[in-house]
């Protein structure tokens, strides 16, 4: 009962923050046009004919449900936990009785369904412009939701890991920039994955990146078969186990060398 | 002017002796640099591999234009986002009281303050790109060179001019300082030549957020398949932008009331 109400007052708290900044957020979905852009240029080339199985419309469907996914999942917190822990930002947050990555949680969370507000009117724009169809099935729905749900996570902690990595070094927000190229690249968000040579697609399959963009999405266009989409979540699954343990282990040690600027 | 020469160069100065104290971002901004390479070529080969050409560019045009992506995205990197993106929190914090008060252009002064050396590789690698494309073109005669790099300092000046204009105004707008950032995403797509996208975008890319003329023309100049309008626009769309900036900077600067008065 105790937790529930502290959840309840944390999304509360971060939703006023959110409402306050939504200006900047508005700005912030239109900065994800990267996935609108790659639509537009693919669906130039196809229509010449179809590439690898792919219509003009299936292009549109894929990209416009790309760029629903990344909006879905947003994080910028090794961004922020990097410039705290470097500015000694960090002395409040660990004052408190709770675990600051459960804030930074009702932040994303909060962020990231204004994120979805703003961006489904410009999906559903992009579905009616292009002719593009979503096989909107319960099954793939309810899949879809627990797609996002493990993206989101392995994503979330992946970064919290790297933003924790200010503990030790000055290049942890480099090393962010680095991997979001990696995630856009890697992930789909530019060419659909099945559209790369077979040896890129078989070393992609264990990077984390194509479960962050390209299977949710694959879930949600009704592309994966049943063992495929079972296969799909057992990854998501381990890449959970294995970031989160490492947030753990680098939360754990990095405390103990964090000293605040001052102090 | 030779002032500021002067002066850009005491700057420049500085800014070296600034990033020799961080020597360790060198590396992580050359890995970027390669990484940014990597992943551009990689794309252009996903595409090639299923088409023979896009909006009518072989795949060595297609990678001069990545040579000048790159080359701009460089130049953004190095001299934009360290000077114009502290606009916004000279504004907040009062501090641009200070720039005022120098016997310069403030305006130049907040553009050129800081240059981000280490993120060299990238412009140089985007430089490297180009060169082998035109010499794969068999375009690399003087004149074309020549050329090319008439049109890329007009695409920078367009660039920094659009910039300069979307970070002034966070003078009214305190609170929204992440304009560039919405630029930065459309600048993406100049990776593609305009003519590959379909007619309205192509008109938006043209006169409105005018990247046909940061990229596309550029790298048609290399690629020895430039149309002269084209290139006497894109001097054109510089000067005008160029002159558009300065005079919202002033306009701006007159509405200008410090921040704590």
């Amino acid at each position: 009962m105790h937790r529930l109400r502290l959840l309840h007052r944390l999304f509360a708290v971060s939703a006023a923050e959110t409402a306050e900044y939504r200006a900047p957020i508005l700005v912030w979905v239109l900065t994800g046009t990267m996935p609108l852009i790659m639509m537009m240029i693919w669906m130039g080339l196809a229509k010449a004919g179809p590439m690898a199985g792919y219509e003009a419309e299936d292009f549109a469907a894929y990209f416009l449900a790309i760029f629903l996914v990344r909006q879905m999942t947003v994080c910028w917190v090794h961004e922020e936990l990097s410039r705290e822990i470097r500015l000694g930002e960090m002395s409040p947050r660990l004052l408190r009785p709770l675990d600051p990555y459960w804030l930074f949680v009702a932040q994303h969370l909060t962020v990231a369904a204004m994120h979805l507000v703003i961006a489904l009117p410009v999906a559903v724009i992009g579905f009616a412009a292009t002719g593009a169809t979503i096989p909107l099935e319960p099954a793939n729905s309810v899949l879809f939701v627990l797609a996002i749900a493990g993206a989101w996570t392995i994503r979330f902690n992946m970064l919290y890991g790297v933003g924790l990595l200010a503990f030790w070094t000055d290049q942890a927000a480099a090393l962010g920039n680095l991997i979001f190229t990696l995630y856009i690249v890697l992930g789909g968000a530019v060419v659909p994955l099945d559209l790369f040579p077979a040896s890129v697609q078989q070393a992609l399959a264990f990077l984390p990146f194509a479960y962050l963009l390209n299977f949710p999405v694959e879930v949600l266009l009704g592309k994966l078969t049943g063992p495929a989409v079972l296969r799909g979540f057992v990854v998501q699954l381990l890449w959970i186990l294995l970031f989160v343990g490492l947030r753990h282990l680098l939360w754990r040690n990095g405390l103990k060398r964090y000293s605040a600027v001052g102090a | 002017m030779t002032r500021y020469l002067r002066l850009l160069r005491i700057f420049l100065v500085n800014s070296l002796q600034l990033e020799m104290e961080y020597r360790a971002n060198f590396a992580m901004d050359a890995l970027n640099a390669l990484l940014a390479f990597g992943s551009g070529l990689l794309v252009l080969y996903a595409i090639f591999e299923h088409a023979e050409s896009i909006g009518g560019w072989s795949f060595p045009q297609a990678l001069a234009l990545l040579g000048v992506f790159m080359i701009l995205e460089g130049f953004i990197e190095l001299v934009l986002y360290p000077n114009l993106n502290s606009l916004p929190e000279y504004i907040r914090k009062g501090d641009m009281d200070f720039m005022l008060l120098k016997p310069v252009s403030a305006q130049f002064l907040v553009s050129f303050r800081y240059i981000r050396l280490w993120k060299l590789p990238e412009l140089a690698t985007g430089v490297a790109l180009l060169g082998y494309a035109m010499a794969a073109l068999n375009t690399l005669t003087p004149a074309t060179v020549a050329l090319t790099v008439v049109l890329l300092v007009s695409a920078a000046t367009i660039v920094y001019a659009i910039w300069c204009m979307l970070t002034t105004t966070a003078f009214w707008l305190v609170k929204v300082e992440n304009l560039p950032e919405f630029f930065y995403s459309i600048f993406s797509a100049g990776r593609f030549p305009v003519s590959a996208f379909p007619t309205w975008a192509r008109f938006a890319l043209t006169f409105i957020v005018p990247i046909a003329f940061v990229t596309t023309v550029p790298a048609s100049a290399a690629a020895g398949r430039l149309d002269g309008a084209m290139a006497a626009g894109s001097l054109l769309v510089a000067a005008l932008a160029l002159l558009l900036s300065h005079g919202l900077w002033r306009l701006a600067v007159a509405s200008y009331t410090s921040a704590s008065s």
